[in-house]
């Protein structure tokens, strides 16, 4: 299982990386973190002719939080969200964020990976795109012929595919003020063996627009469901009332979007999703604080 | 910069991390898998807990890396009499790995409880000990209350 | 008959390893960390077909002829591996080493490749095309038996490997209708040992001795050589050497002598280049030892008092596409049913063992054997006969168990168990299970908690008797230990057994201090060497306690008996005078010689030495168990589980075993041995398979598809002591090492069942899968 001929090419600056990519185009992939890429080498899922190591450029491990907004340069690792300092008065979802990257695999991957490397290798049960999708985030493109920024929708393509053309370096993911600061949030990853992907994964965030409902690990890539979330923004009340109900409605959402879902798949999803919504749901004469898991 | 020494990085551009370290000597680092599970092969890349599996070797160019045979503080050899106290390895293959895992986790300072022990200890794949003997080792030396040490400095 | 506390001095005591020091400070030497200049590195090309005709391997032009290895050009170097039972129920066919014209299974060896360097060797390899015209596989070893397919192996009229059966004690009682029945069908999922470190091996020439000189990876170093000088064509044994390094785990997987390593000595004989191959990760999932799978049909007859007159078992398992050598493929179902019957006073028993050929990857040992799989059957049955019954779980175990008056006790199937109380492990387990898990909490209905338990003996250290029974053409029974003492006065003992993390350095240590009255620190275990240690058996099967620990035992009596020969002549006294004193030899006049001035007179003060004593102090014991049906140490193990109904996760919340090996050297190793054991016994519960598509391609071949339990899957696991001697070993000592794996799946399955009754479920397969049980609890109505 080592890793096939390839030729590294360490550029000394993003400029130089891009002009590394629009000459060898898909003869090239991106080396940042490697957890993702360098497993994919030794079982020979892939063979490029060369890598293009961007792992020691500093301009790229900036993180920004000012502003109101999030952003991750592409060399920021996953352990670098679950380390976020506190500060006061930070938005509300940077906990979910710091929680969510503790949740990865394991701390030696977590110590190496990087955010967009991980959201880039789009892998389907990957948790990324997952957080990205369900925060609505953009992820800014590079070539020499310029910049592109893109949704995740448009991001990406399927599994383990992306709309980054073979000239392009992914070289930051930005998350709006407003969407970092929901009125409340949940989250809840099933996993069977600790590091493994995610069994079932769901997001629940609530805005002043309304709820939303996020599943990710299944299906070509992560989705809300509409109906669940929609009936969550209609009626005030007890969690347990409504429980079945949304239950009911989140399957159908759930078997919507990934018609091959077998029943207990199914009812193991919308019990994630409820196991998220718990944590999101307003407690008792504490409508206006602030809650989360 | 391996265990404190200058060496000229002498591989080909194919070469793992993990590969160059076992070339130049450091046998400590063990494949145990190749693909970033199991964690024998885990090194300290400027202070950071790593799989040398995942890395390539060109990408270390300026980088300290620290092996097994390269922790010698106090820390370290606080840990390696609790393993032996605790009968925290019995085939010795994962051992290193684990080691540099327990050791960058006590370096942190902060206090642990069993749990956390065992959620940060995850990524280390035991087949003989059932774990009881490495966490209880970590256990110990975390309850002398270490204080936190700037790993870069300790390399010897 | 329990140990007296401070019987022994040393024997008993938690020494810390001896062993550690290595490991720690990084000096440890494993396969791949010898150093061979001018090695060449082997790659293996292996077949990405199940079962086919392989017309040819195409090499590209450009290829050096002499780089590759097939068929052809091994076959006049090396014989292929013939495995078989001398039983006239056993089907024998040949194991080729580079498959000739045909492919059993995916991961059989091809073509082996050499290069300056691994990575070089697997892109020769990676260039290679296998032709290979692919047939509809065997992939289910209980439909073949009712729909057999072509088989596997021509010269063979079908693909069952051995079918045995016997009826023992009265055929009446499986047609007694005052009698009630209970039938279950089990299955357990096809697991392998895993290791972290993988099989692997150097072979070179010593261009001064002239002999090959074999590295190995490998748990039995003299029967490697042995094997190796047989299968070789024009090389005679002794110009044979192995060495087993350190050795990152075996559990079973290093104990078969697979191609690999005979391969590599037929290059380096044909070449006289030296040779390496390490296992990887994925090598080791297609080409070692596979192990369990097993299909059962378990029917249990008893009477409305609890007590089960009869057991009726069939055992069907999945052996792979040939037999490893020496365990064959019928291993595992042969074993299972010929220790199912556990520590139960059963005497009516009617089995049948049958093994099958499929297009898989060969079965061989695995912690355990066959031993978990027939606990598993016998352990689950119970639990229903008692939730029949309405009976507590350990009310019937202890209705039906064999008590200590009965002891020794013949089984229906010619097992002689030695001592052991069964009742109060059942008790002490039940004991520590009420004081720490109940009562049990049903959190808002949606977890349930459950408490199972599991009772097994572990037979270990058999001797030649069992060996010839099971028609083995090897028959093992003896371990052999030389002590050497050196003028300084420090032992030295070598061994033929191999410890891979079982300590024997420490232990043997141990069994030497103690009769020698020499500290630990100057004695010194060596092992895995065949130009050193003298021919051994190696270790598996739980025996190197008991046998090399006798041998050690012997040889030390052998030099205590010299050294005060020596003492009582130089100091002028009779030898019954002679009294000991940690480790000098005191005459009645108070003059002493300790064993360093003993071992100078008898090797180089020879003046002193009077003529009638032979000089030299190097002494060869030899032990062969009198009994040599084995030890039989056993455990109870009991489980604290809660099962999320709505996800169908298990979480194990408390484990503990009650266990029983008799006398114990070391118990900081021995309770290593039983977590470590544990833990694998979780990971086949819980969270282990390897998975094969019905085109039989094995789906499961990284660890993140084959998940071994981390700690976060092991949970703290509390041991409670019993020590009832052997009376037939040295010491009292009873082989233990793979008990720890035998009771989890059974304990861990009666558990979960106990959790989920009002769902009417009966967890009847390993592992058990979060979609079975929530299948189950959706259908049975979900929130009760």
């Amino acid at each position: 299982m080592k890793i096939p001929p390839v030729e590294i090419r360490s550029p000394q600056s993003v400029e130089q990386a891009l002009s590394v990519l629009a000459r060898l185009g898909s003869d090239a992939r991106i080396l940042a973190g490697g957890q993702s890429l360098l497993p994919m080498l030794r079982y020979r899922v892939i063979n490029p002719y060369a890598l293009v190591d961007i792992s020691r450029l500093k301009e790229l491990r900036s993180l920004q939080t000012e502003g109101g907004r999030l952003s991750l340069g592409a060399l920021v690792t996953h352990r670098d969200i679950e380390q976020l300092p506190t500060q006061e008065g930070e938005p509300s979802a940077i906990d979910l964020l710091r929680r969510h990257a503790a949740e990865i695999a394991f701390r030696p991957i977590r110590n190496r990976g990087t955010v967009v490397g991980s959201l880039l290798h789009a892998d389907p049960k990957g948790d990324w795109p997952l957080m990205f999708f369900a925060l609505a985030a953009q992820v800014e493109l590079r070539s020499l012929r310029g910049i592109r920024h893109l949704s995740l929708h448009e991001l990406i393509a399927g599994p383990l595919q992306t709309k980054c053309a073979v000239d392009e370096l992914a070289v930051s993911v930005t998350v709006s003020g407003e969407r970092l600061s929901p009125l409340a949030w949940g989250r809840s990853k099933l996993v069977h063996r600790a590091g493994e992907y995610a069994m079932c994964s769901a997001i629940v965030l609530r805005y002043e627009s309304g709820w939303e409902c996020w599943v990710g690990a299944l299906g070509d890539c992560p989705f809300m469901l509409k109906t669940a979330s929609a009936m969550l923004g209609d009626a005030p009340g007890e969690l347990p009332d409504m429980e079945t109900k949304l239950r009911e409605a989140a399957m159908q959402d759930l078997r919507m979007n990934v018609p091959e879902l077998t029943a207990v798949e199914a009812y193991r999803h919308a019990q994630n999703v409820m196991d998220a919504l718990c944590q999101a749901w307003p407690r008792q004469g504490a409508e206006s604080e602030i809650q989360h898991g | 910069m391996v265990n404190g020494l200058d060496v000229p990085l002498a591989c080909d551009d194919r070469d793992t991390l993990a590969d160059v370290l076992r070339g130049q000597g450091a046998k400590s680092v063990h494949l145990g898998c190749e693909h970033g599970v199991c964690g024998a092969c885990n090194v300290l890349i400027d202070g950071v807990c790593t799989r040398s599996c995942l890395v390539m070797a060109r990408s270390c160019a300026d980088s300290a890396v620290i092996t097994l045979e390269g922790l010698k503080d106090d820390l370290a050899q606080r840990l390696r009499q609790a393993f032996t106290r605790n009968h925290a390895l019995q085939c010795g293959y994962c051992t290193p790995g684990v080691f540099v895992a327990a050791y960058e986790i006590l370096s942190a300072g902060k206090e642990l409880d069993e749990q956390t022990v065992r959620t940060q200890m995850a990524g280390n794949i035991c087949r003989c000990t059932g774990y009881q003997g490495i966490v209880d080792a970590i256990l110990e030396v975390a309850a002398e209350r270490t204080v936190g040490m700037d790993i870069q400095e300790t390399a010897i | 008959m329990t140990q007296a506390p401070g019987q022994y001095k040393v024997i008993g005591t938690p020494l810390p390893r001896v062993e550690d020091q290595r490991h720690l400070n990084a000096t440890a030497r494993f396969v791949a960390d010898i150093d061979c200049p001018g090695c060449r590195e082997v790659a293996f090309l292996r077949s990405p077909v199940a079962f086919g005709r392989l017309q040819e391997i195409i090499l590209p032009a450009w290829l050096d002829a002499d780089s590759v290895w097939t068929a052809e050009r091994i076959e006049p170097l090396a014989k292929p591996i013939q495995a078989g039972l001398l039983r006239e129920e056993f089907n024998q066919a040949p194991l080729p080493l580079l498959a000739r014209d045909r492919v059993r299974y995916v991961g059989e060896l091809l073509a082996a490749v050499t290069a300056d360097t691994r990575a070089e060797a697997e892109d020769l390899a990676e260039s290679l095309q296998p032709d290979i015209e692919p047939f509809p596989p065997v992939m289910d070893a209980w439909d073949e038996l009712s729909k057999p397919s072509t088989p596997l192996h021509e010269g063979l009229a079908s693909n069952v490997v051995m079918r045995i059966g016997r009826t023992v004690g009265d055929p009446d009682c499986f047609t007694d209708a005052k009698l009630r029945t209970i039938s279950r069908r089990f299955s357990m999922g096809r697991i392998l040992a895993s290791p972290l470190e993988g099989r692997g091996c150097v072979t070179c020439f010593d261009s001064k001795s002239g002999e090959l000189v074999v590295y190995a990876s490998h748990q039995r170093p003299h029967l490697l050589r042995s094997f190796l000088a047989e299968q070789l064509y024009g090389i005679s044994e002794s110009d044979i050497r192995v060495i087993v390094p350190d050795v990152g785990g075996g559990f079973g997987a290093k104990s078969n002598f697979y191609a690999e390593e005979l391969i590599l000595a037929a290059m380096t004989l044909a070449t006289g280049k030296p040779h390496r191959w390490t296992e990887d990760r994925y090598e080791h999932f297609v080409g070692s030892n596979h192990s369990r799978q097993h299909e059962h049909e378990i029917k249990a007859y008893f009477d409305g008092s609890g007590r089960i007159h009869a057991i009726q078992a069939k055992v069907v398992v999945d052996s792979g596409a040939y037999s490893s050598k020496t365990s064959t493929g019928a291993i595992e179902a042969n074993m299972a049913t010929n220790v199912m019957l556990g520590p139960y006073d059963i005497t009516n028993y009617k089995f049948e063992a049958i093994s099958v050929f499929t297009n898989k990857t060969p079965v061989g040992p695995f912690r355990g054997v066959g031993r978990p799989a027939g606990c598993f059957a016998m352990e689950r049955i119970m639990d229903e006969v008692a939730h029949e019954l309405g009976m507590d779980p350990i009310e019937l175990r202890l209705k039906n168990i064999i008590h200590t008056d009965q002891f020794p006790y013949t089984t229906a199937t010619g097992l002689y168990y030695d001592s052991g109380d069964y009742g109060e492990a059942l008790r002490k387990a039940r004991a520590y299970a009420d004081e720490h898990w109940l009562p049990l909490r049903h959190e808002g209905g949606r977890y349930r908690e459950g408490i199972g338990y599991a009772i097994y003996v572990e037979q270990a250290a058999h001797g030649s008797v069992e060996w010839e029974r099971r028609g083995s053409p090897l028959v093992y029974g003896h371990e052999a230990a030389r002590a050497t003492l050196s003028p300084d006065g420090s032992l030295t003992l070598d061994v033929g057994t191999l410890g891979h993390g079982q300590g024997h350095e420490t232990s043997l240590a141990q069994v030497a201090a103690e009769i020698t009255g020499l500290p630990v620190d100057a004695i010194r275990v060596r092992q895995g060497d065949t130009a050193r240690a003298p021919y051994g058996m190696g270790s598996v099967a739980s025996r190197s306690m008991v046998m090399a620990g006798g041998a050690v035992a012997a040889a030390c009596r052998l030099i205590v008996d010299k050294a005060a020969r020596i003492s009582a002549a130089v100091l002028e006294c009779e030898e019954s005078s002679i009294k000991r004193e940690d480790n000098a030899f005191v005459a009645p006049s108070g003059k002493r010689l300790d064993y360093a001035e003993v071992a100078s007179i008898a090797l180089v003060q020879l003046h002193r030495l009077p003529k009638h004593i032979e000089p030299g102090m190097s002494e060869e014991g030899l032990y062969r168990p009198k009994v040599e049906t084995g030890t039989f140490s056993y455990g109870v193990h009991a489980v604290h589980v809660r099962v999320d109904i709505l996800t169908g996760m298990v979480k194990i919340k408390g484990y503990v075993v009650v266990e029983d090996c008799g006398t114990v050297v070391n118990p900081l190793i021995v309770d290593g041995q039983v977590r470590g054991g544990v833990a694998q016994g979780i990971g086949q519960a819980l969270y282990e398979e390897l998975r094969y598509s019905s085109e039989g391609q094995p789906v499961s071949v990284t660890f993140g598809e084959y998940t071994v339990p981390s700690s976060m899957e092991v949970p703290r696991i509390e041991i409670i002591h019993m020590n009832t001697p052997s009376p037939f070993s040295e010491f009292g000592m009873k082989g233990m090492g793979e008990g720890g794996a035998v009771g989890p799946p059974a304990a861990i399955a009666n558990a979960v069942s106990n959790a989920l009754r009002p769902w009417g479920v009966s967890v009847d397969r390993v592992p058990i899968r979060p979609d079975d049980l929530l299948q189950e609890t959706m259908d049975g109505g979900g929130l009760k």
